[in-house]
């Protein structure tokens, strides 16, 4: 193989993998909280300093605000600035999530769809609403008035690009996450957290269609540049058959 | 130098120009990637081309304008490498007659 049909060749993979990033992007756009990310690559050279093409490095997730949208869920929250709801498996395993669509489970904890468990909440049967006020003092509104549930607390990383991803809008923390500290909803520079709302994902599908279509296109050209190489290939074949 | 050097120079030429041609469009979305640019020019041993960095950014379009050009430059030195070829068989021919 020539060093063309190498580097054309590793540019089709690279389209590649922008591709399925964009198609996980879309497939989740509708998921609360979700949070858009791009393939990254790198330059490929070799000890002689010839390009060999292009790698994937991995995934960089565009950690941006999604709008916040009023729900029907009486137990769903949004987080309005940075931070991520700490959620629980029940068996001590932790995740991040920006997804707030809870629901109130029968032994009064706030589950999400993937059963995971909103931390240090637990919601009396007969509430009809829940409220976060400074301080992340979360109350109750009950027929016998209001009552304290607890306090919410947010996680923050030093750098959430080292989150992994779980699916959807949930992370676990990894070392490269470096160190996490808890944040104060409600206070004053602080994020703040409204139930009743979900934030929608920040996925644009209208900027992921046309992501879609210049990976396409780029995916050509490196075709082309693959049949090129193979072309030039056989008509060197052919002159040494005289 | 002969006719058969400088054709065989010149598709090695087009080779080269086709390496970074291929080289910039596989790094389209590579982030902070610069442009390189095939830059020809005449030694004694023939024609030959390097790659030169540029700030400029890939541009998808004059790439595949540079395959092409890169591919007939290519095919058009192997012809002039097999007329060359043709000629010197009719010669040695044109020798065993006599």
């Amino acid at each position: 193989m020539s060093t063309a049909m190498i580097a054309a060749a590793s540019g089709m993979t690279a389209q590649q993998a922008n591709l399925d990033t964009i198609a996980e992007n879309l497939a989740n756009a509708d998921v609360a909280g979700f949070k858009e990310s791009s393939a990254t690559f790198a330059e490929v050279v070799s000890p002689g300093e010839a390009g060999l093409g292009t790698a994937q490095t991995g995934t960089s997730v565009a950690f941006v605000q999604g709008k916040l949208e009023r729900s029907s869920g009486a137990f769903d929250l949004a987080i309005d600035g940075p931070g991520f709801l700490v959620v629980t498996d029940g068996n001590g395993g932790r995740a991040y999530t920006r997804d707030g669509s809870f629901a109130r489970t029968a032994d009064g904890s706030l589950r999400n769809a993937q059963g995971w468990q909103l931390q240090g909440i637990r919601v009396p049967e007969d509430a009809s609403g829940v409220d976060v006020g400074a301080h992340g003092d979360v109350t109750a509104q009950t027929p016998r008035g209001s009552q304290m549930l607890g306090h919410l607390r947010l996680a923050e990383f030093a750098s959430p690009q080292g989150l992994r991803s779980i699916g959807g809008a949930t992370f676990r923390a990894t070392r490269a996450c470096g160190t996490m500290h808890l944040l104060v909803p409600g206070s004053a520079d602080g994020p703040s957290v409204r139930f009743g709302m979900l934030e929608k994902s920040n996925v644009s599908i209208v900027q992921s269609m046309m992501q879609i279509l210049s990976a396409q296109r780029a995916y050509e050209a490196n075709a082309k540049g693959v049949q090129a190489a193979d072309e030039m290939l056989r008509i060197a074949d052919n002159l040494s058959r005289g | 130098m002969d006719g058969m050097a400088w054709a065989s120079s010149a598709m090695a030429a087009a080779q080269t120009r086709l390496d970074i041609a291929a080289e910039n469009l596989s790094n389209l979305s590579t982030g902070g990637y610069r442009r390189r640019e095939a830059r020809g020019s005449l030694t004694p041993s023939g024609v030959s081309v390097a790659a030169q960095a540029t700030n400029g950014r890939v541009d998808a379009v004059s790439e595949m304008i540079d395959v092409l050009g890169a591919q007939r430059a290519f095919e058009g030195a192997g012809k002039v490498v097999s007329a060359i070829d043709q000629q010197r068989q009719h010669a040695a021919e044109a020798a065993r007659v006599r």
